[in-house]
Parts: structure tokens; C-alpha cells; sequence
């Protein structure tokens, strides 16, 4: 009931959960300067699922890790949950899967989780209550006394995506949503977004899988050589493609330059 | 109250990293080999006082120095590896500053030292053949700064590991770990630049202890506390200006 | 980094450098492993005791090298009877490699030579056989487990005729072993001395050099004050024609009064190490060597000839009095008390 009326009052705000204005970024140094966001600016809604697209270099995971508070911006500004993005009252209320990761080896999948969900502020009562549900969730159940060393990459990303879901987060932020994933992980995980979806959770991710962006989404953003190029509901996709695949309408609008 | 469950977390995370590695228990095999040496040779009895002065010195100094080895090296993997490894995204998506990770970071090798610190000084102290004419007041003075040292090697370490490479940096702390103090001896008086280098061996007072020299003064002990304390402040100041506003 | 946090870092690190200077661990002398007084005395972390023994063995090595090099040479032949009975005993004593000399003619084309030569001169001695014994330090194939090493060692270093020169090898040669011996242990100061006097047949200012090098390491050895005051001297000598020192050369006057400032240093510094005469008496051998007794009584008899020699005859008397009491044993002293007395 409580969680019920949670997501009834995240839903129902106006507030942009995720507020990106004019946001221009790059790597290096001097003249080896490359910019990789050029003027990026979009707003994702409380309770919207939304997919973030675009080639390899396109510049998604740059914002996704300025939304982290990972990296800094040049100009422009990012704000979540109202807060300057990367403050520790931004991070509140996410829950953030990075694109690979390989978890300490020397750590038991439970220790792992405990060590997040800890920081994440859990007690160890609830810990102990959600690690094992969370663990069977993600389809790992059973594995919680193996070392991580022992994991194969499909694993650690199931194991990613608990770590990401332990604190109950409000919003999600998933970088390559379903890298190293098998079929069956890959529908695991699809439930559980659905799931997430369900109780007006907000979820932000960026994938190359665009089945899965069709299927999941309100909204798409499509980013080019740094730009947004598109904005669109599902609604809009579907009328824009024209009985296309996503996919199709992906590549048709990538190759003519936005 | 948050913080200090962050950081209680933090080191929890290090500590099952130090009983997992292998290090840990390489050098408990060395300090085994020691005992066992020790310890067959009180058995036999040892007549000169200069030869169990030697065991005993021998012993706090396996102590002290694979202790702050350990510390060093635990301390030197830290943000390499979760930066290499990726995990330091999932860890700062957490509400957790970065400052405090660092701070946590800190303790946690700093503690882990100490509890090792703490078991190889035992084996040393109930190994070695009794010594005569020891100074309590130096020995205390010992205990003293062994935490200390320790939280200094962390938190050098820490910084180090930040500002260079990662081969680079374990040369680095391991040699002034070892040689800082020589340096300092060798060279300060010609080169008023070594001033500066950190003198890790200076505050070890194992060989003092075990020469029988009475305890410092409470200035000296004043200063050598204001200079380590000084020191990790420096450390820690140098590791935050190269954290906080890293790009990750 | 941010400028505010550079500058607090900067700030930091000078306070610390400043700092530095007032944490002294080591309030307690350090050791020298040179001195067997010092062993004694100073005791050590077990690290530096088992790091300084090492470096001292290894510089025992050295010199133990340059022994058997200016006294032996690459090899050592008897030349006749004497010489082979005085062989053996130094064989029974140091326990070096031998063989007969009928072995080594086999062995080495220049050794064969000598022999060859040595026999023809001696064939009239019926003491004379082919069962003397050799010490030699470049060992011969047979006894060489260098293989191919040691035929290239022996290749460059030719069997040498004994009785050409006590010392079989040039003395420039032994340099470098001396430069080894100090660096492996900078508190070797039998290595600075001695060293320095086989340079200064070379070159009396690099000689100086070496010295003060080891007076920057060891700066209460007597022994190098000794040294550096016996080169003075030297250097004193050399200016004068024929050697002669001339009063009325403030040059020479000047390096003689560095010579005697030296000899004061040096006995002031071996006064405050010689063991009182009763302790000496029971503990030579622990705490005293005859060496260090020898540059001892050197230090002295110098430094009051020296007196004499710039004309202080009254400060020479009361020096050889004084000394005479401390050293009853010094003989050179007492004739040189005799001399000078009323």
C-alpha cells in the first residue's frame, strides 16, 4: 500500500526528474581538445520510461555520467530531482547501472550487495530481507556465498542490475541496459523494467538494443555526433516509422544526418 | 551519523579485501618463519642479552615494516583499481561524497595496518627471548606511533596512487617506505629540498625500544606528532585536490 | 586540482620540510662497522647490524684482494728454499688454492717458461725439486671451476717472475679496489688510509681528495687525520728543492702548519678512543688493534717532530713527555725524549 501511494506521488509530479540544459562537453586537453556533447538539452518527467539511442561516440554514456555527477560539464547544467547533478542529495533517489563493470573478485555476491545497499543507507534488517529476494529477481538466486570471481559477465550484469535496484531507488539510470546479457536475461530484465514501470519508477537508459527500446519505452531520444536529433513519443515513433522498425527508422535517420 | 555508517561499510569492503588476498598471508608465513626461528631459539636459550636484543629488534621490525607494507599496497590498489574496474561508478552512484569514500578509503587501510600491525607485534613480543632493560615509556611511545605511521603510509599511498601510474606509484611508496629515512640522513644537509621527503623510518621507534634508550622527551614527542600529523593532513589535502573534481 | 587546495598543499609541505629538522630519532650515536669499539658500544636495528655486517665483509673482501694482489701477485713461485718453506707455512696458514709446480708448467705456457728458467738457474741446487708448492690467486685450469672465465683471466694476467719485485703487480691497480672497498662501506677507514697512500705514489692531490672524502664519512678517525696530515707534509716537501723544507717558504710553512693542526686533531680524537692502559693491558684484543696502536703511536711521534722540526722545541718536550707517560711502550718516542731532554 505505502509503495502504492509512493508511486502514485512520483508519478503525478511536474517537476522534470532529469533537467539537461544546453550541455556541451568534450575530452582532452588543449588543442587535443574533442568536444562530445554540443548544446544537449532534454527533460525526462517523473514516471516516464524513456531510451536514449545513438551510434558508438554519439556522446550518450558522456551524459549519463554527467548526470552521475562523473564527469563535469563545460557549459550548460544537468539537475536531478531538482539538485545539481552529482550532489550526494541528487543521488539519493537513483539507482545507476554503469555500462561493464567487474566487481570485486575477492567479495561474495551478498557481501557485494550488502556493501551497496549499506551505503545506499539500508539497515542490515532490511538487508537481510531484500538481498535474497533481490538475488532471485535478478535470477541469481543461490549464488549469493559465491565469489565473484567465479561470475561470468552475464552474471555480473544481472549482479549490476540488483546493486542497482537494492535501495528502491525512484529513478533509473541504466548505461547499455542489456550488454552481456543472454536471451533469457535479456526477458528477465524486460519484466523487471516492466515491473519498475509499474510502480512509477522513472527509468532513463541508453541501449543499442532497440527491440527493447521499442518495447519498453514512452519516449525515445535519439542523439547524433553529440546532438539530439530526435524527441519522440512512442506514439510519434510508431507514426514516424510508418509500419518500420525502430531499427530501420534508426539507421534511415542516423545516415542522413539527423 | 549517515557518514559513519558509510564509512563503517567502506571499511568492511576493505577489510574482507585484506583476509581474501593472498598478501596478508604471505607475510603472516614470513612473520611464521620468524616465530618459529625465534621461538626454537629461546628453547635453546640465549645467554647474550646482545643476541636477543637482535631477535626482539628483528621481530618489532617485521612488525613495523610488513605492516606498513601491507597498508601501502592495500592502500596503493585502492582507487586504481575500482577507476580500471569500473566499480567506482556504482560505489559514487550511491548518496556517498566523494570525500567521504576517500575518508573511508583511508581508514580502512589505516585499520587494516593496525590489526596486522597489532598480530605481528604479539607474535614478535611472545616469540622473541625476553630482553632486559627495556624502557616502558619508549615502548609506549612505540604504540603510539605505529597508528599514526600507518595512517600516514594510507594516506600517502592514497594520494600517490592518484598522481601517477600505477607501477610508478608502488616504486615510489615502497622506496621512500624503505629508504625516505636514508634519504633524509644522506642528503638533507647538502640538498635542503629532502627537508621534504617523507621520513617513514624516523618515526618507527623499534630500534630505539630495543637499544634500550630511554623515551623522548615530551617535546620531541610533541614535534614528531605535530610533523606526522601534518604530514597526513598534507596527504590528505593532495588526495582530495586530485579526487573531487576528477573525471571519472 | 583547484589553485586554493595547490597552495594549502605548497603550505603543507613546507611546514613539514621545516618540521623535519626537529624530529631526530636517532639521538644516540650511529655505529661505525669499522671500529671494533664502536661494535661494543653502539648497538644497531637488526636490519642495519645484518646490512652493515655485509657491507663490511664485502669490503674485507676487497682488501683482503688487494693483499694477495700487491704481495703475490698473479702467482707466486719459490725462488728457492727459503722462499718454498716460507710458501708452505703462508699455504698451512691461509688455506689458498695449491699446486705443484710441476702441474702448473703444464698448464700455462708463461708459467712453463719460468719454470723452465728458474730450473736452469738453479740446477746446481740439490734442494731443488719439481714438489714445491704455489699460492697463486689466479687459480690454474685444473683447480679452476671458471672454465673458459678463468683461461681468459689467466690469459690477461701472465704468470709474473717473484724476484723481480716484492710487489708483482703495478700499485695503479690496486686503485680501483680501494675506490670498491669505500663505497661498500663508506666507515672503512683502513680503506681510505691505505688507500690514499698507494694513490698519492700517483697523485698526492687526488690522494687529499680521497681522504676528505673519508674524513666527510668518518669524521672522528684519527687514523684519516693522520693520513691528511703525513700528505701536507708531503705536499710540503715536494715545493722545496731536493725535498728540503725551507723556513723562509711561507708555502711550505703554511701546508706544515696544516700538517701539525692535522696531527693535534688526530691525537685528540685517538685519545678519545684508546682504551686507558690498564684496559688495554687485559682487552687489547677486544677493544684495541694493533694497527690502531701503531697509527697511534705514529700520530704522536710525528706530530712531535713536527714541533720540533717549525721550531716549538719547549711544546715538543712537553708533547714526547706527555705522550711517554701515555704510551710507556712507544720506544721512538723515549729516544726522541733522550735527545730533546736536558
Amino acid at each position: 500500500m505505502k509503495e502504492m501511494l509512493n508511486a502514485m506521488t512520483k508519478t503525478n509530479t511536474s517537476e522534470p526528474v532529469i533537467k539537461v540544459e544546453h550541455l556541451v562537453a568534450g575530452y582532452g586537453k588543449g588543442k587535443q581538445r574533442t568536444t562530445v556533447l554540443k548544446d544537449l538539452s532534454f527533460e525526462v518527467k517523473a514516471g516516464e520510461c524513456v531510451g536514449f539511442v545513438g551510434v558508438n561516440g554519439a556522446g550518450k554514456s558522456t551524459t549519463l555520467k554527467m548526470m552521475m555527477g562523473f564527469r563535469f560539464p563545460d557549459a550548460g547544467s544537468v539537475n536531478v530531482w531538482g539538485e545539481k547533478a552529482g550532489s550526494t542529495a541528487s543521488r539519493q533517489r537513483i539507482g545507476y547501472l554503469p555500462e561493464v563493470a567487474l566487481y570485486y573478485p575477492f567479495m561474495k555476491a551478498r557481501e557485494l550487495l550488502e556493501l551497496y545497499g549499506g551505503l545506499s543507507g539500508l539497515t542490515r534488517g532490511e538487508l537481510r530481507e531484500r538481498i535474497p529476494a533481490m538475488l532471485e529477481k535478478v535470477g541469481l538466486g543461490g549464488k549469493g556465498e559465491v565469489l565473484l570471481k567465479h561470475f561470468s559477465k552475464g552474471m555480473q550484469q544481472r549482479l549490476g542490475i540488483a546493486q542497482s535496484l537494492i535501495g528502491q531507488p525512484d529513478l533509473l539510470i541504466f548505461d547499455e541496459l542489456s550488454s552481456g546479457l543472454d536471451p533469457v536475461g535479456r526477458h528477465d530484465l524486460r519484466v523487471i523494467l516492466q515491473e519498475l514501470k509499474s510502480e512509477g519508477r522513472t527509468v532513463f537508459f541508453s541501449s543499442h538494443e532497440l527491440g527493447e527500446v521499442e518495447t519498453l519505452c514512452d519516449r525515445v531520444l535519439m542523439i547524433h555526433q553529440g546532438e539530439l536529433i530526435r524527441d519522440l513519443s512512442l506514439e510519434e515513433v510508431q507514426a514516424d516509422c510508418g509500419g518500420r522498425s525502430l531499427e530501420a527508422y534508426f539507421i534511415e535517420t542516423v545516415r542522413a544526418g539527423g | 551519523m549517515k557518514k559513519f555508517s558509510q564509512w563503517g561499510w567502506i571499511i568492511r569492503g576493505v577489510m574482507i579485501e585484506l583476509l581474501r588476498r593472498q598478501m596478508l598471508w604471505i607475510l603472516l608465513l614470513v612473520m611464521g618463519i620468524y616465530a618459529l626461528i625465534s621461538m626454537g631459539l629461546r628453547q635453546q636459550g640465549m645467554e647474550s642479552p646482545g643476541a636477543a636484543s637482535f631477535m626482539l629488534n628483528l621481530g618489532l621490525y617485521l612488525a613495523g615494516i610488513l605492516s606498513q607494507l601491507l597498508t601501502a599496497c592495500l592502500a596503493l590498489r585502492q582507487f586504481p583499481s575500482e577507476i580500471e574496474n569500473r566499480t567506482i561508478y556504482p560505489l559514487l552512484a550511491k548518496p556517498l561524497d566523494r570525500m567521504n569514500l576517500m575518508l573511508g578509503k583511508w581508514m580502512a587501510c589505516s585499520l587494516g595496518g593496525l590489526m596486522v600491525y597489532i598480530l605481528f607485534f604479539l607474535l614478535a613480543w611472545f616469540c622473541a627471548p625476553a630482553v632486559p632493560n627495556l624502557s616502558g615509556g619508549m615502548l609506549l611511545q612505540l604504540l603510539l606511533f605505529q597508528p599514526l605511521l600507518l595512517a600516514w603510509v594510507s594516506a600517502f599511498a592514497l594520494a600517490v596512487s592518484l598522481a601517477l601510474p600505477r607501477g610508478v606509484s608502488h616504486v615510489t611508496v615502497v622506496g621512500l617506505l624503505f629508504c625516505g629515512e636514508a634519504f633524509y640522513q644522506w642528503g638533507a644537509a647538502k640538498w635542503p629540498l629532502l627537508y621534504g621527503v617523507p621520513r617513514f623510518g624516523g618515526v618507527d621507534l623499534a630500534t630505539r625500544f630495543t637499544d634500550g634508550i630511554p623515551a623522548m622527551s615530551l617535546g620531541d614527542t610533541l614535534w614528531m606528532w605535530i610533523y606526522v600529523i601534518l604530514w597526513i593532513l598534507l596527504c590528505l589535502t593532495w588526495a582530495r585536490g586530485l579526487f573531487v573534481r576528477r573525471m571519472l | 586540482m583547484k589553485k586554493t587546495d595547490l597552495i594549502k598543499i605548497i603550505l603543507l609541505w613546507c611546514l613539514v620540510a621545516l618540521l623535519s629538522a626537529k624530529v631526530q630519532p636517532r639521538t644516540y650515536t650511529g655505529g661505525t662497522s669499522q671500529r671494533l669499539q664502536s661494535k661494543a658500544e653502539v648497538k644497531q636495528s637488526a636490519l642495519g647490524i645484518m646490512l652493515g655486517e655485509f657491507r663490511t665483509n664485502l669490503s674485507d673482501m676487497f682488501y683482503m684482494q688487494t693483499e694477495n694482489f700487491m704481495h703475490y701477485g698473479v702467482a707466486f713461485l719459490p725462488h728457492n728454499h727459503e722462499e718454498h718453506s716460507h710458501t708452505s707455512d703462508m699455504l698451512t696458514d691461509t688455506g689458498m688454492a695449491h699446486i705443484e709446480g710441476e702441474d702448473e708448467t703444464h698448464d700455462h705456457d708463461h708459467g712453463h717458461d719460468h719454470e723452465r728458467d728458474h730450473d736452469d738457474d738453479h740446477d746446481g741446487d740439490p734442494h731443488h725439486d719439481h714438489e714445491h708448492e704455489v699460492i697463486t690467486v689466479i687459480p690454474t685450469a685444473e683447480k679452476d671451476y671458471r672454465s673458459w672465465l678463468g683461461n681468459l683471466h689467466r690469459q690477461i694476467k701472465p704468470w709474473q717472475a717473484p724476484g723481480e719485485s716484492h710487489q708483482l703487480a703495478r700499485d695503479v691497480e690496486v686503485v680501483p679496489l680501494f675506490r670498491m672497498m669505500t663505497l661498500a662501506d663508506p666507515h672503512y677507514v683502513r680503506g681510505y688510509q691505505v688507500g690514499a697512500f698507494w694513490i698519492q705514489q700517483l697523485d698526492v692531490s687526488a690522494a687529499a681528495d680521497f681522504i676528505e672524502e673519508g674524513l666527510q664519512n668518518n669524521p672522528h678517525s684519527f687514523e684519516l687525520y693522520l693520513m691528511r696530515g703525513l700528505l701536507n707534509v708531503k705536499k710540503a716537501r715536494s715545493m722545496g728543492e731536493q725535498g728540503l723544507i725551507d723556513n723562509g717558504n711561507a708555502a711550505q710553512q703554511a701546508l706544515l702548519e696544516c700538517a701539525r693542526g692535522d696531527f693535534q686533531q688526530a691525537a685528540e680524537y685517538m685519545m678519545q678512543v684508546r682504551p686507558a692502559l690498564e684496559v688495554l693491558e687485559d682487552e687489547a684484543q677486544t677493544l684495541w688493534s694493533d694497527d690502531q696502536e701503531t697509527d697511534a703511536m705514529a700520530v704522536v711521534y710525528l706530530w712531535v717532530t713536527l714541533e720540533k722540526r717549525i721550531g716549538n722545541e719547549a711544546r715538543a718536550l712537553e708533547l714526547a713527555e706527555k705522550y711517554c707517560r701515555v704510551m710507556p711502550d712507544h720506544k721512538q718516542l723515549h729516544v726522541l725524549l733522550q735527545e730533546m731532554g736536558p
